[in-house]
């Protein structure tokens, strides 16, 4: 192997390694949002309805 | 127990714990009931105002448009069912409260928010105060809507909501209860009460062939108009197009339409519209005095409009409707 086949590999190893930390960037920075996203409408109360306990449950 | 009554609108659903109301939105959650709609639209648009329609109302400007989920009638011909016959978990929505439906309007450069595609009755809360900080900016609001509401909670709205277009779907309960599992009479008193609360209202009525075209139910819808709204209140009549679960029936032939529109001005009516065919002379407001075409419209949009001061230009005739 040459001096100058072995430099490169290196950079080779390099581009896989900047690849792999691009991927789990996306993945962690994706995981994030699904745990980080807004809750479900929580909705509001009406304006307009009265308690009704003669229905039977 | 935790059960509770609805009284928004005249179904008074009754609803158990974890159960929802005939609308799907409003849901019994402890024993409190829950409008799952609120600002959880599903449609957001900038719409001409003419589409809504609305056609004596601040001609040519933009109304931005909201939807929730949800409707209390269940019209077989529904032309929005892909959002109306759904409850909010099935559409996809877009988180936005009062206060930005208000700002993006603003934004987008609109003159007034429309409540419409499904209906405001079942969005109320939204509904009603998105109309109470809009007033405050300046905008109008308009509520597109069948109308089947409660007195009380239609009151309360009457004193945010500029204008309505509503939509009495015929004049029987036959017609109601077949078409839309709905009563006419509810309609009516909502019609009649924004009327008295100062609100504009136009009126809307979807001519189904064989349904609702008889010159009887026209000359019945008029006279009522007549009696209860005034001549001046604008009547449109909507073209039917085959949609949901009434697809066996044609479009309506335009002859149809031409033919109700005359029938309308015949029985005193001053501002008769044809919808859903563009082009047709139907389409344009004349002016009641001198016959003259005021405004001018190739489908949705005013090509001229001779409306100056709520007066037409040519003999001062009073328009009515909302011009500033």
């Amino acid at each position: 192997m040459t001096l100058d086949a072995g430099k490169d590999i290196m950079e080779r190893r390099d581009f896989l390694k900047a690849c792999l930390a691009l991927v789990a960037g996306m993945v962690a920075w994706r995981w994030r949002g699904l745990v980080d996203a807004p809750p479900e409408n929580p909705g509001k109360e009406a304006l307009f309805y009265r308690r009704d306990d003669s229905l039977a449950g | 127990m935790n059960n509770v009554e609805c009284t928004l609108c005249p179904r008074r659903c009754r609803i158990t714990e974890g159960g929802r109301g005939d609308c799907r939105v409003r849901t019994n959650i402890g024993g409190k009931l829950i409008s799952l709609a609120y600002g959880n639209p599903c449609a957001v648009h900038v719409d001409p105002v003419e589409k809504k329609p609305f056609f004596h109302l601040l001609p040519g400007s933009a109304s931005f448009s909201v939807a929730t989920a949800g409707c209390n009638l269940h019209c077989r011909y529904c032309q929005n069912w892909q959002i109306s016959q759904s409850a909010p978990e099935e559409t996809s929505n877009t988180a936005l409260p009062p206060e930005d439906v208000v700002r993006q309007a603003l934004r987008h450069g609109c003159r007034s928010i429309a409540y419409t595609y499904s209906e405001p009755v079942v969005f109320y809360e939204y509904t009603l105060d998105t109309c109470t900080l809009a007033k405050d900016k300046g905008l109008l609001n308009l509520l597109v809507t069948a109308g089947y509401i409660e007195q009380p909670p239609l009151l309360e709205l009457c004193k945010v909501a500029h204008a309505a277009n509503v939509n009495i779907k015929g004049m029987t309960d036959d017609f109601y209860k077949k078409m839309s599992n709905a009563t006419l009479q509810p309609v009516l008193d909502a019609v009649i009460t924004m009327k008295k609360q100062g609100m504009w209202v136009e009126i809307t009525n979807l001519i189904i062939p064989t349904w609702n075209d008889s010159d009887a139910d026209l000359h019945a819808l008029c006279r009522w108009i007549k009696t209860y709204c005034g001549t001046d209140t604008p009547l449109h009549f909507s073209k039917f197009w085959p949609m949901y679960k009434l697809t066996d029936l044609p479009p309506t032939p335009v002859d149809t339409l031409t033919h109700d529109w005359e029938l309308a001005k015949a029985e005193g009516l001053k501002f008769v519209y044809v919808g859903n065919v563009p082009g047709h002379a139907g389409n344009n407001t004349y002016c009641p005095n001198d016959g003259k075409i005021l405004i001018a419209r190739d489908g949705f949009k005013v090509t001229e409009n001779h409306v100056k001061n709520g007066t037409c230009e040519y003999c001062g005739t009073a328009i009515p409707g909302l011009w500033e």
